[in-house]
């Protein structure tokens, strides 16, 4: 079996890992179950480009106990070397090493391409992008892909209205029973822990500026201020804004915010969000660091050209003296440091992500004649991924009433209210 | 940080700066701060620091006073408490605290500030109490409550349940579920001997039951000490320099 992986000695710890993840993910284990079941994917070649860790490992090998031919690739800097051990020792060809380079990390996601597969399950597009820009031949064999981010759906639709999308993608990110609760609840639990953690503080009484309050946002928040840290709000759009300030916290500019702030977390996924004169205005002491994020979120590159200097590092924690003299502590070097410095999203909220992916791929195989382009997931297949979370909570949904259905379906229900 | 985690005679003016405070107003002669009740004693290393730079013993005493008896210590402890065994659980399991329901078993301020912050995160709580006035608060604070006896019996699934060691005795692992934590102050009232390692890191298996190692909340190893363990450390160690004066300790500690 070909596989360009860092260690193979190291499956056994990468097993333990995913064993402990699987155990955790009814969802994923329900969908795999049905489509080994059906044979929907019997035969299939799928190609799982993702972060590679225990949870995605979870999926790659449902995916080919189900029957699938399953081939996997992952970036580098989004690789656990133990885990594409396990993988590896399971029989997937795995290409991705944690010390890989861009270069290498292209050459893997090219080497998942050589696999022709018939599906991508896809992080960020790269990998769809890729098949199209580099392999139309592969392009014109397969029967689609699914693409679980933000980053990647923009640029996918992007790609359709250019002309340029060749396969059906589903916009397994765009699912609610991924979008509403991944960011909020799976980032928000795992940056504010992480930060915490990374910089071994305390958030009980701490001033946490949180920067953006959007789904990611929201959640940092409502994390910072469960362990006790007292929650000044940063927003550039008026509406959320106003939703931060009725969920009880303080709302401000980010100017105003930093002269007080002990930690400042960035959640807005835009450049330069973080500007220099906001880190030169931190108080010494003063904790900085990015959830969700693109690169130079926080303006570092920036900082340094304008005269800042580390002084000192300590693992995770970069301490840089800004030009006014303030020594600010940076964590992860601005990177999204819930996947970069502790063990990403909680498990059973990706379990949520990836019965989306799974459902995604079924929607795909079994649905005749979609066209090229990019598709929402059908409510009923959402819906589904979602009853069995709820009953794995503990939780049982109701169902409407014939009344009630009558009602909805009814145009004419305004002159029965007046009897 | 390593400034911050370096814990020597050198480097511990910056680690309890309360208590750096107060010291310095009476610096004297070897002086033994003894302390007792539920705390652990502190690790050797930790006591030989404290004793080379500031001349103080801080020893753990069967007759000593019971730092979690003042009540700022106890405001203290249950909020630095509850967010150490949150951080521990989370980082330890990878598993998500939302959406969960969490038994948390109990009377007193840990298990009040455990319940509140799982609340917040959008946790249920079910608490489980023989204390007729814990119950009374609890069910008007909107919580299900159940007696201690009714632990092994509740009908919905429990994800995780924390074990205070307020007000409550040891509960044999074999009656619960799903992960359980020991958030005693002395890790003493799981039978933690019952269980044997698992796949996980800091995670055994008791029957049915997954336990999650809890951290001390003091330094009592020779790991170097947490931040939220020197916190409970300067606070251990300001509350014995003020000798009662409960007020003044709740200003000096308060950030």
């Amino acid at each position: 079996m070909t596989s360009r992986i860092a260690d193979p000695s190291l499956w056994r710890a990468g097993q333990d890992r995913i064993d402990w993840a699987r155990a955790h993910m009814p969802v994923t284990v329900a969908l795999a179950e049905r489509l080994r079941s059906t044979g929907t994917v019997a035969g299939v070649r799928i190609g799982v480009s993702d972060v590679l860790e225990p949870k995605t490992a979870t999926v790659a090998l449902a995916l080919a106990e189900a029957g699938a031919e399953v081939t996997v690739t992952s970036a580098g800097r989004n690789t656990d070397d133990a885990v594409a051990a396990a993988l590896a020792h399971a029989g997937l060809p795995v290409y991705a090493r944690e010390d890989a380079g861009r270069a290498e990390d292209r050459e893997n996601a090219l080497a998942l391409l050589d696999h022709r597969p018939e599906v991508i399950v896809d992080d960020g597009a790269s990998t769809i992008r890729l098949v199209h820009l580099e392999r139309p031949e592969v392009v014109a064999q397969m029967r689609g892909a699914t693409e679980q981010t933000t980053s990647g759906v923009r640029p996918l639709r992007r790609m359709h209205a250019a002309g340029a999308l060749r396969i059906p993608v589903v916009a397994a990110n765009d699912a609610r029973s991924k979008s509403l609760f991944d960011n909020r609840h799976g980032t928000g639990q795992s940056v504010v822990f992480a930060v915490a953690d990374v910089a071994d503080r305390s958030l009980r009484g701490a001033t946490v500026v949180v920067v953006g309050y959007g789904r990611v946002g929201s959640g940092i928040a409502e994390h910072a201020a469960a362990l006790g840290a007292r929650v000044i709000v940063t927003e550039t759009d008026p509406v959320a804004a106003l939703q931060a300030a009725f969920a009880g916290f303080a709302v401000r500019t980010l100017t105003q915010a930093v002269a007080e702030a002990d930690i400042v977390i960035s959640a807005t996924g835009i450049r330069h969000t973080v500007d220099v004169a906001h880190l030169d205005a931190l108080p010494t002491g003063a904790i900085v660091a990015v959830g969700g994020g693109v690169a130079q979120e926080l303006a570092l590159d920036a900082a340094r050209a304008a005269g800042a200097i580390e002084v000192s590092r300590d693992g995770a924690v970069s301490t840089l003296r800004m030009p006014g003299g303030a020594l600010v502590h940076v964590l992860d070097d601005g990177n999204c440091l819930n996947v970069s410095a502790a063990e990403g999203n909680p498990v059973q909220i990706m379990d949520l992500s990836f019965g989306v992916q799974l459902a995604s791929v079924e929607y795909l195989l079994t649905t005749p004649g979609i066209g090229a382009g990019v598709h929402d997931l059908p409510r009923a297949a959402d819906d589904e991924v979602a009853e069995i979370a709820l009953a794995s909570f503990g939780g049982t949904v109701d169902t409407a009433s014939a009344a009630q259905r009558e009602f909805l379906a009814s145009w004419t229900s305004e002159k029965d209210d007046d009897e | 940080m390593s400034s911050f985690r370096s814990f020597t005679p050198d480097g511990i003016d910056a680690l309890l700066p309360v208590s750096l405070r107060l010291h310095r107003e009476r610096r004297s002669a070897l002086e033994t701060l003894s302390y007792g009740g539920a705390l652990p004693p502190l690790s050797p290393t930790v006591r030989a620091v404290l004793r080379d730079a500031w001349n103080l013993d801080a020893a753990h005493e069967a007759a000593g006073a019971d730092p979690l008896a003042s009540p700022t210590f106890g405001i203290l402890y249950a909020r630095v408490r509850s967010e150490q065994v949150l951080r521990a659980v989370s980082a330890r399991t990878n598993l998500t605290l939302a959406g969960t329901t969490v038994m948390v078993v109990g009377d007193g301020p840990l298990t009040d500030a455990l319940t509140s912050s799982l609340r917040t995160l959008g946790a249920a709580v079910v608490r489980a109490t023989d204390s007729p006035r814990a119950a009374l608060a609890a069910r008007l604070d909107g919580l299900r409550v159940i007696g201690e006896g009714e632990i092994a019996r509740v009908e919905v699934p429990v994800h995780l349940t924390l074990l205070t060691g307020e007000g409550h005795g040891i509960l044999p692992l074999d009656s619960l579920d799903g992960l359980v934590a020991d958030a005693s102050p002395g890790g003493t009232v799981t039978g933690a001997d019952e269980a044997s390692p698992s796949e996980r890191p800091f995670v055994s298996r008791a029957g049915s039951a997954l336990l999650v190692e809890v951290p001390s909340p003091l330094p009592t190893g020779e790991s170097t000490p947490t931040a939220a363990q020197r916190h409970l450390l300067d606070a251990l160690i300001a509350w014995r320099l003020l000798d009662g004066d409960d007020d003044r300790f709740a200003r000096e500690v308060t950030p």
